[in-house]
């Protein structure tokens, strides 16, 4: 409270300055983005350099249309065959593997583990990686080491993560023994052995992959916050809950955008964990789309409905990129 | 420094150094385990150090890459 008083009464004379800094610095900022309109307006669209451009990117664009788009084009030629067996059979059928797909039993769990997936690892993910990128900006003495413990998991492959949390996640054994062991013995869940609710504890090992690189995320666009602006709150006589409330977090919606576009596609394709832990496990409780995909198309040979839950989840993929890219276009030209 | 700074640096490192050692959990099992002779690896002993250092496990695995 002191501090903010103090701060209250220094304020006039600062305030001054500080609208002054700020004001100048707009100025620049405008005249620097108005030159460079005007100069971006005087060239034409083709430039002289436009050839080699072309030149120089048309290797990797052909690959890329190759190796992904025309692969995508033919998982969904292959979802409207009649395909469903170890012999290839291109009759068109339209869209009859579709309609048995969105009836299958199976799919609709899919979905519904999608749904606790999502839900669970994204959360995790973007709270657990603000709090730490939080902490971690307050001039921390040892923050490498904290960063290099928390980003550490990042670097692990999916497979080990699973084979991992699958000894810490069995229900007579793991984590449920400290549980035991500090008191708690009635609390022993079944982790991912749930018939209903184990995709929860799956997005619990993922989440432990995937929060080193949101607090990345997170720590560099705090790092790219200007120190005036967090003077200047301070000045006002915000506190350090309000500062984080109207000034930090407003001001890192972009990057929690990134988090949440990077985080929900990781979820919608979620494979090796899951087939590391506990495959499909009981009742389907923590199958996936893509565990299903694979297992429909090299364990029962039905390729045109593995095609098709492939076809969905690139679907599902672009409802959360094609927003992504629209704003991304929009910043670049700003 | 007041008590009231001294306080919250205090919980901030608590609160790191509770969130690093909830990212070391799957590596402690995973070194000690790796660690362990054959006999020894039980899942209801696994948080127990091993009794010594055998690298069998990692010869072997090595072997086999």
């Amino acid at each position: 409270m002191s501090q903010g008083e103090a701060g209250l009464a220094a304020s006039p004379f600062m305030r001054q300055r500080l609208g002054a800094l700020a004001d100048r610095a707009v100025s620049q900022r405008e005249a620097g983005l108005a030159a460079s309109i005007k100069e971006r307006k005087r060239k034409s669209w083709w430039r002289s350099d436009m050839l080699l451009a072309i030149l120089v990117l048309s290797p990797s664009i052909i690959a890329v249309a190759v190796f992904i788009y025309s692969f995508i084009g033919w998982t969904f030629y292959i979802s409207t065959v009649k395909w469903n067996s170890q012999v290839p059979d291109y009759t068109f059928v339209g869209l009859t593997n579709w309609v048995r797909l969105l009836g299958d039993n199976r799919f609709h769990i899919d979905l519904r583990n999608l749904v606790y997936y999502a839900i669970g690892f994204m959360s995790q993910c973007i709270i657990f990686g603000f709090i730490i990128a939080a902490l971690l900006d307050q001039k921390i003495k040892g923050e490498a080491l904290f960063r290099t413990i928390i980003i550490f998991p990042f670097a692990v492959s999916g497979i080990v993560t699973g084979v991992a949390w699958r000894w810490l996640l069995q229900p007579t054994t793991g984590i449920n023994i400290l549980f035991a062991n500090i008191g708690l013995e009635s609390f022993q869940p079944l982790w991912n052995s749930h018939p209903k609710y184990g995709m929860w504890a799956v997005s619990i090992a993922a989440a432990w992959q995937m929060t080193g690189y949101v607090m990345a995320l997170y720590l560099a666009g705090l790092r790219g916050i200007p120190h005036e602006l967090r003077e200047a709150a301070a000045i006002d006589g915000a506190g350090t809950l309000a500062t984080y409330r109207y000034i930090i977090i407003p001001l890192l919606l972009p990057v929690t955008f990134t988090a949440i576009v990077l985080t929900g596609m990781n979820s919608i394709r979620v494979f090796d964990l899951v087939s590391a832990m506990s495959g499909s496990g009981p009742a389907f409780a923590t199958d996936t789309l893509a565990f299903n995909m694979f297992q429909s198309t090299f364990g029962a040979y039905r390729y045109s409905l593995g095609a098709a839950i492939g076809s969905f989840m690139i679907i599902l993929s672009a409802f959360l990129v094609i927003p992504y890219m629209f704003s991304m276009r929009g910043e670049v030209e700003r | 420094m007041t008590w009231q700074r001294l306080w919250t640096r205090g919980a901030i490192y608590l609160v790191l150094i509770a969130f690093a050692a909830y990212y070391m959990i799957p590596f402690y099992v995973m070194i000690i385990t790796g660690l362990k002779p054959y006999q020894d690896v039980n899942v209801t002993r696994m948080w127990e150090l091993p009794r010594g250092i055998y690298l069998e496990g990692i010869i072997e695995a090595w072997q086999t890459v």
